[in-house]
């Protein structure tokens, strides 16, 4: 959940709106609460919804439609306006995550919580079908958890009929002569199931069209679906409706085998990690109207290191105990609702600045510090991270039971080392930062690992890949293997992928440490008896490579090696097809830049790109996340978004821990804990050795094969799995 | 790795740089700034970076215009025994036929051949430190400055001798006398606190001589100011480590640096 924004409304019909619960398509839902105290997602419509007639009148429909269903596990509408200027629908607000964020979480669920999953929301949409209408969006997102049982969500309100790319049935899809229907509704819970069953899309990832094409003309893969969910699962997912078992048949057949119908309410029916986030959202207070107030006149405080008075005495580190009398006093009267906007105004003004904003309630209050480039040469990498530890942010403090408050303090240092040594002061400065995720570019590595090792504070390092030399006081935690460890992939590929037994190597001292360390990392792994290697070391500034081309190409290379930026490695490519040459190239993350594409153009195809991030998108192994992904943000997935929102998860996960202890959180303390701390991520496993290298079990890097218009991922590359 | 790391670190931390590095050079004679010959030079053939155009070095005022003021210059700035230390002595031969400079050839051995059209001149000498025990090699020491016709040769140069450690981990330096494990890496001006010369690299491995107790340590690094480069190769002996070899190193790379420096204006 997010803050208001300063745009949002603040009350719709009786409703005070609190917080922003999700940003969807075709509208914005909050948290808000009736007038009597009630808590309910309130969903308003986008105004260029609301303008479209057409829209307009299948949200009254659907409105209308919902309201006179109601069934056990369903969640229906509580009150709506579809004739005004805003269009809106209230809905009980259901305290759980979605199934979506649980396999997310905790990955596939075993099958006995699928079995009651699935005949409870059979259940479910037999009540619907059997009132004439069906539900048509069915998915993981609109599922939640909670102690006693699933609801089913986006009942009413929808407005859409096409149902979400990955679970729309065929004839949603246009592939069928039959209108969607109760059938679609079938589909769709079948490729839930499937989806909670394996952790995995049943169709696959993809863009809309592809998942389109593949629920229409190719089976489902069920590859891991338990046996005795396989044949149930399969029915559902018939391509043609007719062929499918109606909701009701379903619920026999799952709550027959499975837990019985009263299911959900027996204790222990979902896995114990899965259940203890269930039962923690269940019971997180929610945001009381009152204090919120002071959020709303400042959303976006200055950053800390600008408030004059703060340096002069920093408190040592966040007090994680039970805030002064004063604020309690204050927050009381908050809680009483009694406060206007003067009341509030004092408020805000009588509370202490230091650390942002005012705390919700009597926790302490931390922040991870995101370093980023997020305006200079990385910037897309620095925005990926960005995107990855909002997401996490979000999500934690939604799960309610962190015991402390959790705030994302950024700083841009545009990839240059001066400004990075200046922000990182400021983030050090800020008592509420507890560790540091970045920086983003190798330029600036430096810089900021000893900025950060000074100060004790923890720093969490995705992108950056050359910390030499390192420092007795170093603070990194490099949540990658290092340049030189992740370039012996690059063998991998030429070996394994290319078959490569000529190799031509490019040191292009343009892009000198990154480049050197690339080829030395190379020329050390590659077995010189089998594979013939031709190394060029280039100066600095080539721009021509046309010599280096032709020797190449005439030299019946198969396979070249470029340790270079994107701006070489274009020309590279275009010098290369100049001369003939026919064969691969092999390059890193640091020449997949947009200069690649503009100069090599259709020169671009043949060349691979071994990178230290994944692709949530391609990756099986992280699919969970672009689920989460595009709910959030959408479904372009930046590099890093993925590992940032790991390393965020496994720096809470032991603030989390810590907070329970005597020690308590502390910049020292989250440092030993985390160095001994393994996470298993959505993307990389995550370990450190003592140095705070990167000791996981996680490929050396991934495997991207380009062509004109861009990369798609191949394959972790991963050396005890070759 | 560790030799590198040495190297990096003190990279890192020294303004004056220079730490250790090391190399090979030294065939018959050495000239380790060298490469191959020149049909390798322009492997890239393209601009050199803005700090290597041509006599565009803020230090280099007045690079020398033929042959002969080139050679002046190289016996100016080539250090000998007296710039070593005590004890030091000229070896037989002292210096380098003059027109000729060492190529690492395909099979990664030394050996003289004739100086290219973009060198002016290049001139190596040779000095030793006598060992106390006779079946001790003596503590050999080679430095050597080329003069190259431009700043932009001088330049790939200098990438041509990175190429050469990639291309021969193993060299030859004459019969009997090996490198293994060569490491080599570059820093040029403003980088990892190397603000000593335009360009500077530093190589390391193991020589295998004809003494006892080896492998010794072999270092070896050279410098380009401008067109000119100076290197300096220590091989090591009984009796002195990779700290004592360095030191060597940094001291003679650094004296024939102020010394090209102060020509070169």
């Amino acid at each position: 959940m997010r803050d208001l924004e300063l745009s949002d409304p603040r009350r719709i019909g009786g409703y005070r709106l609190l917080r922003r619960i999700a940003d969807g398509r075709t509208g914005v839902v909050y948290l808000a609460r009736s007038l009597g105290g009630a808590p309910a997602a309130l969903k308003v419509i986008r105004r260029e919804h609301a303008r479209d007639p057409e829209f307009r009148a299948r949200f009254e429909r659907d409105v209308a439609a919902a309201r006179h269903v109601s069934a056990r596990c369903l969640v229906g509408v509580l009150a709506a306006d579809t004739a005004g200027g805003t269009m809106w629908a209230a809905f009980p607000y259901v305290p759980g995550p979605t199934l979506a964020e649980t396999v997310a979480a905790h990955g596939p669920l075993p099958r006995g919580p699928v079995r009651t999953i699935g005949a409870m929301l059979a259940e479910v949409l037999a009540a619907v079908h059997q009132a004439g209408l069906a539900h048509l969006d069915v998915r993981p997102g609109h599922v939640q958890l909670v102690p006693d049982g699933p609801r089913l969500t986006g009942f009413g309100g929808t407005g859409t009929v096409g149902g979400t790319p990955g679970y729309q049935s065929p004839e949603q899809a246009g592939g069928g002569a039959v209108p969607p229907g109760p059938g679609t509704d079938v589909f769709s819970l079948g490729c839930v199931l499937a989806h909670v069953a394996t952790g995995r899309h049943p169709f696959g990832t993809g863009t809309g069209r592809e998942l389109l094409h593949r629920v229409v003309h190719e089976p489902a893969d069920l590859a891991d679906v338990p046996r005795s969910l396989l044949e149930v699962i399969e029915a559902c997912l018939a391509k043609d409706p007719v062929l499918r078992p109606t909701a009701a048949d379903l619920h026999a057949e799952l709550a027959d085998a499975g837990d019985t119908a009263g299911a959900g309410r027996a204790a222990g029916w979902l896995p114990s990690a899965v259940a203890a986030d269930v039962n923690q959202r269940f019971h997180a207070r929610l945001p009381a109207p009152g204090p919120e107030l002071s959020e709303w006149l400042d959303p976006e405080p200055p950053p800390p290191a600008r408030r004059p008075r703060q340096t002069q005495q920093p408190p040592p580190e966040p007090v994680p105990a039970p805030m002064s009398s004063r604020r309690r006093v204050l927050t009381a009267l908050g809680g009483a609702g009694a406060l206007l906007l003067g009341g509030a105004l004092t408020t805000r003004l009588l509370l202490p600045r230091s650390g942002g904003a005012a705390p919700a309630e009597g926790r302490g209050q931390y922040a991870v510090g995101l370093h980023a480039d997020l305006s200079g040469p990385h910037a897309k990498y620095g925005k990926g991270q960005r995107r990855g530890v909002t997401m996490a942010v979000e999500e934690l403090n939604s799960l309610g039971d962190l015991g402390f408050s959790l705030s994302l303090r950024e700083v841009d240092d545009g990839g240059d080392a001066e400004r990075a040594a200046e922000v990182a002061r400021s983030l050090i400065a800020d008592p509420a930062v507890m560790a540091v995720i970045g920086p983003t570019g190798d330029a600036v590595a430096r810089v900021a690992a000893e900025a950060y090792g000074a100060a004790g504070m923890p720093l969490f390092v995705l992108s950056a890949g050359n910390f030499a030399p390192r420092a007795a006081e170093d603070t990194l935690l490099l949540g990658r293997p290092d340049t030189a460890t992740a370039a012996g992939a690059i063998p991998l590929v030429l070996a394994q992928e290319l078959g490569a037994s000529r190799v031509g190597l490019i040191d292009d001292r343009t892009a000198d440490e990154h480049s050197w360390l690339v080829t030395r990392a190379v020329s050390d792994a590659v077995d010189r008896a089998t594979v013939e290697l031709t190394p060029r070391v280039l100066p600095a500034g080539t721009r021509d490579f046309a010599e280096v081309a032709e020797e190449f190409t005439a030299a019946g290379v198969d396979a070249v090696v470029y340790g270079g930026l994107a701006d070489g490695a274009g020309r590279l490519a275009g010098a290369l097809a100049e001369a003939g040459y026919q064969g691969s190239v092999v390059a890193t993350q640091e020449a997949l830049g947009a200069a690649f594409f503009e100069l090599a153009g259709e020169a671009a195809a043949g060349w691979y790109f071994v990178t230290p991030y994944t692709d949530p998108i391609g990756d099986p192994d992280a699919s969970g996340f672009a689920t989460v992904h595009r709910g959030r943000f959408g479904g372009t997935v930046e590099p890093y978004a993925v590992e940032a929102y790991d390393a965020t998860r496994m720096l809470v996960d032991a603030m989390r821990a810590l907070a329970r202890e005597p020690s308590g959180v502390t910049k020292g303390t989250l440092l030993t804990r985390l160095r001994d701390a393994e996470y298993h991520g959505l993307g990389r496993d995550l370990a450190f050795d003592a140095g705070g290298g990167y000791a996981g079990e996680g490929p050396l890097g991934y495997l991207y094969k380009a062509d004109a218009n861009g990369v798609r991922f191949r394959r972790a590359l991963d050396p005890a799995a070759e | 790795m560790r030799y590198l790391r040495q190297v990096r670190a003190a990279l890192a931390v020294s303004t004056v740089v220079l730490l250790f590095g090391c190399t090979t050079a030294d065939a018959g004679d050495g000239p380790a700034d060298d490469g191959g010959g020149g049909d390798r030079s322009a492997t890239g053939g393209s601009a050199p970076p803005a700090e290597a155009s041509d006599g565009a070095s803020p230090r280099v005022v007045a690079p020398p215009a033929d042959p002969a003021a080139a050679l002046d210059l190289a016996g100016a700035v080539a250090a000998g025994p007296a710039d070593l230390g005590d004890g030091f002595v000229p070896q037989d031969p002292f210096e380098s036929e003059p027109t000729t400079w060492a190529v690492l050839d395909e099979g990664c051995v030394w050996r003289r051949e004739a100086l290219p059209d973009e060198v002016l001149a290049s001139l190596s000498r040779y000095s030793e430190h006598p060992a106390p025990d006779a079946r001790d090699e003596p503590l050999r020491v080679m430095s050597s400055v080329t003069v190259h016709r431009s700043t932009t040769v001088a330049d790939e140069r200098m990438a041509a001798t990175l190429e050469e450690g990639l291309r021969c981990p193993e060299q030859t330096l004459r019969e009997g006398e090996r490198i293994t494990g060569l490491r080599s890496e570059g820093a040029p001006y403003g980088v990892r606190g190397q603000l000593a010369a335009d360009d500077m690299i530093h190589e390391g491995g193991e020589y295998h001589g004809q003494g006892p107790g080896g492998p010794h340590p072999y270092l070896w690094g050279v410098a380009r100011l401008g067109p000119v480069t100076v290197a300096l190769a220590v091989k090591g002996t009984r009796g002195y480590d990779e700290e004592d070899v360095g030191a060597l190193l940094n001291e003679g790379l650094e004296l024939m640096l102020s010394r090209a420096e102060s020509e070169l204006r």
